[in-house]
Formats: structure tokens, sequence, C-alpha cells
């Protein structure tokens, strides 16, 4: 039998998990959020896609870490010396403004980005 | 003028000694360059067959970094990795991750451009632009192997034929060297034969002569000295014995043998060298069982007369010489000074002498030797300073 302290104990612990996923959950639908508002929204108005954009950091940075810092300086202090756009395109749109999101959360959606367009799950 | 004779024209122990010990060492070293130019050989053969291979995989790079860049501009309609038959290859990034791998042989290494692996051969190239993010190009080709056979196959046969040579040119460098060590014994050898002939004529007047005299009218101080001249001159006429069988008789051909009492020739000879023995007071025991053996007798008593005269020679005063005879086997054991153990396997060397305060030219045991290898006896001497010797002859 158990006693009433242990099971006040187990449903705690149980409790502490639901918190724990749930947590989790709103905050990775907060990134998911961040990269469908603040990427995939804007990006949609423009001609060049996020995939064309993403093969383009790849063809310069190649690996995962490389690629991922530069977008995320990118986002953070955007120059037309650094853009990787033609300049027709930055002559057109010109370059877009800094980022004011957190960096926890641009992490996120830059992870998400990576996980969306990276080449090593998708080629065969 | 040096002439040679058979016995100076073989080598001597000593001679053979340095010759097998320089031979030795110079087909060591031989082996040892001939190995490193085997290597280098190998290692340049290697190259050189990396070096046409690399053109051949610098094409398939070039072709394989074409259709990577094709699928990295249309990777959205066909995500698919350019394949050949020719050839498989595999994508890292700049961390070297692997992107894709069609690698047989999966691990790489990045640091040489070409190299071999568990029977491939593995081309590394660095790409301008990451196409697909891949900044390494890896191309895999089987490894074909009759190089190795053929590269092999020649360093046996040149390495064995340079062996060979340079085996033969060490032989003639060790043969010039050793000759003025033999031209120095030729010229001893030539010495003594001329001494010989010259000591004949003067030894044999003494010796007949002091048979000759009357010692029944000496008085006893003249009876005493012609016992010295006699004991004198018979040492004398044991080593010119020696000095002729060395120069003279070695080269006769052939033998005359016949049946000998053994027993009697060692009574003889005992009565012959009984003069030498009394001047140092040396006692002989005699255990003579009767015993033939066919051999030329003039051999037979140069045996005999050196071992007995070495037995009394290196005996000290007021000792014995015990000789036993026994069907197939003769020892004669001295109460002399003895030999140390380490010198004795050089006792039959000649021109070897142990000691020096004894006359003599060292010659005597390698006579003895000769002529017991010639009839098939085995010698054999035991030995132990201030104790004595033990002379065994088994037949």
């Amino acid at each position: 039998m158990k006693s009433l302290y242990q099971r006040h104990y187990c449903s705690i612990k149980v409790w502490i998990k639901i918190l724990f996923v749930v947590m989790l959950w709103l905050s990775s639908a907060k990134a998911h959020d961040a990269f469908e508002k603040h990427c995939v929204a804007c990006h949609a108005k423009l001609p060049a896609s996020l995939e064309r954009i993403f093969f383009n950091y790849l063809l310069v940075y190649s690996s995962q870490k490389d690629t991922k810092e530069a977008i995320i300086y990118y986002l953070k202090s955007p120059d037309k010396d650094i853009s990787l756009m033609s300049d027709l395109f930055l002559d057109t749109f010109g370059v877009k403004k800094a980022t004011k999101l957190d960096d926890k959360t641009l992490k996120k959606a830059i992870d998400i980005y990576w996980e969306k367009y990276n080449v090593m799950d998708k080629i065969r | 003028m040096i002439s040679k004779n058979r016995l100076t024209s073989s080598l001597l122990k000593s001679e053979t000694k340095s010759l097998v010990r320089f031979l030795t060492l110079y087909i060591l070293l031989s082996s040892v360059v001939i190995v490193l130019l085997s290597i280098f050989y190998y290692e340049s053969q290697n190259r050189l067959v990396l070096a046409q291979q690399r053109t051949l995989l610098s094409t398939y790079a070039h072709e394989m970094i074409r259709k990577l860049k094709r699928t990295h501009h249309f990777f959205e309609e066909s995500p698919l990795y350019p394949r050949d038959s020719r050839f498989q290859s595999a994508i890292y990034d700049r961390e070297y991750h692997k992107i894709f791998s069609l690698l047989e042989v999966t691990k790489v290494s990045f640091n040489e451009e070409i190299y071999r692996t568990q029977g491939k051969l593995h081309y590394v190239t660095v790409l301008d632009s990451y196409y697909l993010g891949a900044k390494y190009l890896v191309i895999e080709i089987e490894d074909d192997h009759q190089w190795i056979k053929a590269t092999l196959q020649d360093i046996v046969v040149f390495g064995l034929v340079a062996l060979i040579v340079l085996a033969l040119f060490g032989l003639y460098l060790s043969r010039l060297f050793l000759t003025p060590m033999r031209n120095s014994i030729l010229l001893l050898d030539r010495f003594i034969k001329d001494t010989t002939h010259e000591l004949n004529t003067p030894l044999s007047a003494i010796l007949a002569n002091i048979e000759l005299m009357d010692t029944s009218v000496m008085v006893e101080k003249n009876k005493k000295k012609l016992h010295r001249i006699n004991i004198a001159a018979k040492t004398v006429s044991a080593i010119y014995k020696d000095l002729t069988y060395l120069t003279l008789e070695k080269d006769r051909m052939t033998n005359e043998d016949i049946d000998i009492d053994v027993g009697r020739l060692i009574n003889d000879r005992v009565e012959y060298f009984d003069i030498l023995a009394q001047s140092k007071n040396i006692t002989f025991e005699l255990q003579l069982t009767p015993t033939h053996f066919r051999m030329d007798k003039k051999k037979a008593t140069r045996v005999v007369d050196n071992l007995l005269s070495n037995a009394i020679k290196y005996n000290r005063r007021n000792g014995t010489i015990t000789i036993m005879l026994q069907p197939n086997r003769l020892e004669i054991i001295d109460s002399g000074i003895g030999i140390e153990e380490s010198k004795i396997p050089y006792i039959f060397d000649r021109y070897l002498r142990f000691n020096q305060s004894e006359g003599g030219f060292g010659i005597g045991l390698s006579i003895v030797k000769t002529i017991l290898d010639e009839y098939r006896i085995a010698i054999e001497v035991h030995s132990k300073l201030d104790w004595g010797t033990q002379v065994i002859l088994t037949w």
C-alpha cells in the first residue's frame, strides 16, 4: 500500500513532466511561429525562395555550423556587402532590416530553417 | 720468387676466419644497401603509378563536380546524387561531416590527395564552390595490384643478381687484401724449405759420428759432453724430419702403406727419445696391447715422434709419460705444464706456439693433424694447466 505522501509525490512528478512537455511544445511552437511569421511571411512576397537562399548559403559556407552562424550574423547585421543575393535583387528589394527577435528564438527559427532544407536527409 | 705448393695454396684457419668475417660484414652491408634501394625503387614505382592514376581520377572528379553543380541548382526537382559506373564517390562538408557517400571503404584521409586503402584507391579533391555544401569530393576506384607483382619480381631478380655480383666482388677484394698475409706465409715456407736442404748434410754427419764414437775410451767428463751433443742432435733431427715432411714428403702423392705393429713402433720411438727424456728425468709408463694398423710408416713415425716430443718438451722434471695402446685407441698422457682450455682448438694451427720458452717452429701438431685426417684417425686433446695433457687417438 502506498502512503499518502508517496501518492502525492508521484502525482507531482507526473505534473512536472506534463508541464515540461507543454513548455517544450510552447517553445517549439513559438520558434515555429517565429520562423513562419518572421521568415516565411516576408519571403513569400519576394521572388527569391527561402530554399534558393539556403542553397546560396550552402554554396559558400558548406557546413551546418558555419551556415547557421552566417545566417544569424546577417539577420542581426544585414549589409549589402555580405549579402549573398544578386546586385539586381538588392537594388530592387533593398537590404532587409535587422531582426528584433531574441537570440534564443532566432536560433530556434534558424534550426527549423536548416532542418527544412538541409541536403543530408534528402539527397538519395 | 714465391712458389705455391699444395700446402700453402690452401687457406690457413686464420685466413679463412678473416675471409669469412670480411665477407659476412660485406654481404650484410650490401644487403642493407640493396634493401634500401629496393624500398626506394618500390616507392618510386608506387608514386609513378599514383601519378598515372591521378590524371584519370582528376578527370572523374571534374565530371563529378559538374554533375554536383547541376544537382545543386536543381535539387528541388531532382535530389538524386550523381552516380557513375566507373567509380564510387562521396561528398563531405567543411567540417568533414559526410553529406552523402557511395564509398565501399568509408574511412577517408583528408590530408592526402591520393592514397591506397584496403584494396581501393582514393582521390580527394577540394571544391572551389561548395555545391550541396560539399567541400571535399572523394573518388574511389579499385586498386590494380599488377604493378606490385611486377615491381616485387624486379626487386627479387635484380636484388639477387646484385647480391651475387657484390659477393663475387667482395671475394675478389678479400683475396686481394689477404695477399700480403699469404705472401708472408709463402716466404716463410720457402725459407724453411731452403734451410732444410742446408741442414741435411751436417746433421747426418753429426749423428753418424756420434754413433761411431767409442765411448769406452772416453773420460767421464767427455762422455757427458757427448751425451749432451747426442740429445741436441736428436732434437735438431726431430725438427729436421718435421721440416722435411712439411716441405718435401707432404707433396708426395702416394703413400707406401704397410701393416705396422703399433706397439713395436712406439717402443722404438720411446727408445729413440729416451735419451731426451732422461735429460729431464722423465719416466715412461707403457701399457701396450699388440695392435696393428695399415699406414705409411714414415707418417706413422712422424705422428708418434711429434706426440712424444711434445710430451717430453712440455713435461716437468721428474715427470711421467703414460702411453696406453689398446686396439683402436692410443693414449699419451704427460704430467706437464698443460694448455689453457681456450687455446686447445688452435693447437693444430701452423706456426702457433703457446710456450715461447721451448724451441720449435709450431709445425709438429699441424703435421700430426694433417696425417691423422688423411687416415681418418680422430684426435682428442684434454688438458689442464699444471696437471698435464692427455692426447687420445681413435680409429
